[in-house]
């Protein structure tokens, strides 16, 4: 007969709503009363939607990403001679572009980059004031600050592409435009006027994560979940208490692939993992441009590439 | 060296500095991750010779709420029942072979952990699964609700019904079905190891004769982690060990 994979919820119970732990009665002020239940959410996981926490720092955060989002948008409008029907025809290749090379750092005109530079410290301070946020809601639950350091390690690549990259090869224009396939045009640009970024040693290092990222998630989210028959999917307590379900998880890769984590551990594993995606990442990027300015002719210097493609450089042969 | 050195810049320091931090954090990693598991032994229960290529991970301490005490991790503490099992083979890494029926000793695919015999608690202090019977405000909101519904075991034979669902209450899922069997005990059923159909719940894990042998908790509306462990790795041993043909490779 077909066996329950335990993916779907079979049966739905809801209660009273959930409104987490609120010690000294000074958190439920600053969040929303009512909670909804949504049944189709809750094939997956939690049914509850809510409450929500709405402080000083979302809400400017909301506000600042509101504010970008629309300036975006108008230039967007603007380059098509405000037609709405060229605009949502077009309106994934359209895009709000950075500074032209000539201002260097200084501030453009509105329509030279001007209205980008505005925008860019709108998402700036709203990506900023969001980690605040992150930052304040874990102190006042009495959580670790996990989340937001590991939200910090996204923002460093996000400053190092707008930022610190810019202002080291003394130009904005060296900024991402604002835009579905332009930003990506921009990517393929950016590694064909470098030298092939694959050649990156740093670019190389972010994909190995990034990989091992999506393959360790997927391998610990199967592990719990086949487990889950043993309650593996409480973790918390499996930590401080070991249970079969966390010897059989551990066992399962250690019988596969000579070596395990624990119920702890894999979750370190985890988050180190995705934190140096962002962060070898923004390396590669600083060093781009600025240190190296043809990747594959450094690798053709530092004797992993040859000047006539896939083969192996002479310098690193044994000699006879 | 000319390799190494010649074109040295400061890209390539970057690239060294950081394999230096990152063989660093792979140890940092398998030692945090070594806490469980340790000293290795053999299969015979002496402590091995070689115990890995990692140094001994210093000791750290949960302080656990509700009065829960503290605990301490590595701490060398393995289980101290005695196992049904026996070696059969002298190569070290070996299968063990039960030596009785391995779902009553509970060994094999039906292994369960000395875990605390306390029930688990919720953020307030409270018993966090909870039989929906003693709870207010619970409700199903969706699916089949499969309470009145006929357990049927992987033989197909009828062992009883389900009386009522057994629910971890902060995070509002359902975690067990309480079955009342044909000689009117109750028994408690894992929710991952049944099938919820339009007229019956399956469970394929167990054959008919099984049910009556499932362990049980001791209190009416409470369920300990350690009868947790029993409940559930019995029914998961059943996958294994409930029919001779489940024995067979199914390659």
């Amino acid at each position: 007969m077909a066996e329950y994979q335990n993916i779907f919820t079979q049966v739905q119970v809801k209660g009273p709503p959930e409104l987490g732990i609120d010690e000294r009665g000074v958190l439920t002020n600053e969040r929303t009363e009512s909670t909804s239940n949504n049944t189709l959410v809750g094939r997956l996981g939690n049914a509850q939607l809510g409450p929500i926490h709405l402080g000083m720092f979302g809400v400017v955060s909301i506000y600042l990403f509101a504010v970008w989002f629309m300036i975006v948008g108008f230039g967007m409008l603007q380059s098509v001679g405000y037609n709405f029907a060229e605009f949502f025809q077009r309106l994934f290749w359209l895009s709000l572009d950075p500074p032209l090379e000539k201002h260097g750092l200084s501030f453009p005109p509105l329509n030279e980059g001007g209205l980008y530079m505005i925008a860019s410290m709108c998402l700036l301070l709203s990506v900023l004031s969001w980690w605040v946020r992150s930052y304040l809601r874990a102190h006042e639950l009495g959580m670790g600050k996990h989340v937001c350091w590991a939200f910090a390690a996204a923002i460093w690549l996000f400053l190092c592409l707008g930022l610190f990259r810019p202002l080291a090869m003394g130009s904005w224009s060296e900024m991402v435009p604002y835009g579905i396939f332009p930003h990506l045009d921009w990517t393929n640009y950016f590694s064909l006027n470098y030298g092939n970024l694959f050649y990156n040693p740093f670019h190389a290092l972010c994909i190995a994560f990034l990989y091992g990222s999506a393959l360790l998630f997927a391998m610990h989210g199967a592990t719990i979940l086949a487990v889950s028959r043993l309650g593996g999917d409480r973790e918390l307590e499996q930590i401080y208490d070991r249970g079969t379900a966390s010897e059989r998880a551990a066992l399962f890769w250690r019988w596969t692939m000579g070596f395990n984590a624990s119920m702890e551990g894999i979750h370190r594993w985890a988050w180190w993992f995705a934190v140096l995606v962002p962060i070898t990442g923004g390396i590669g990027i600083i060093l781009t441009g600025t240190v190296v300015d043809d990747w594959r002719y450094w690798a053709i210097e530092h004797g992993f590439a040859t000047e006539v493609p896939y083969s192996v450089p002479e310098s690193s042969l044994i000699k006879e | 060296m000319e390799l190494f050195f010649s074109n040295f810049d400061l890209a390539q320091l970057c690239l060294y500095l950081f394999w230096a931090f990152f063989i660093g954090l792979v140890i940092y990693l398998q030692k945090e991750n070594n806490r469980e598991g340790f000293p290795l032994e053999t299969e015979t229960g002496d402590t091995a010779f070689s115990q890995g290529p990692y140094p001994p991970t210093n000791p750290k301490t949960f302080k656990l709420p509700h009065g829960r005490g503290e605990v301490t991790v590595p701490n060398g503490k393995g289980d101290t029942r005695k196992l049904n099992l026996e070696v059969t083979n002298v190569a070290n890494g070996s299968p063990l072979s039960p030596t009785g029926d391995p779902m009553d000793d509970g060994v094999g695919a039906a292994a369960w952990a000395e875990r605390r015999d306390v029930p688990e608690l919720d953020a307030h202090g409270h018993s966090k699964i909870r039989p929906m019977s003693d709870l207010k405000g619970f409700e199903v909101s969706a699916g089949r609700d499969p309470r009145g519904m006929s357990v049927l075991s992987a033989d197909k034979i009828a062992v009883g019904t389900v009386t009522d669902m057994w629910i971890d209450v902060p995070e509002q899922l359902v975690r067990y079905l309480e079955i009342k069997l044909t000689d009117g005990s109750s028994r408690l059923l894992p929710m991952p190891l049944s099938k919820i159909n339009p007229k019956s719940v399956d469970v394929h894990a167990l054959y008919g004769k099984h049910f009556p042998k499932v362990p049980s908790n001791k209190k009416k509306k409470e369920v300990t982690m350690l009868e947790e462990e029993k409940i559930c790795a019995y029914y998961t041993g059943g996958k294994l060990y409930a029919a001779y043909d489940r024995l067979v490779s199914p390659v």
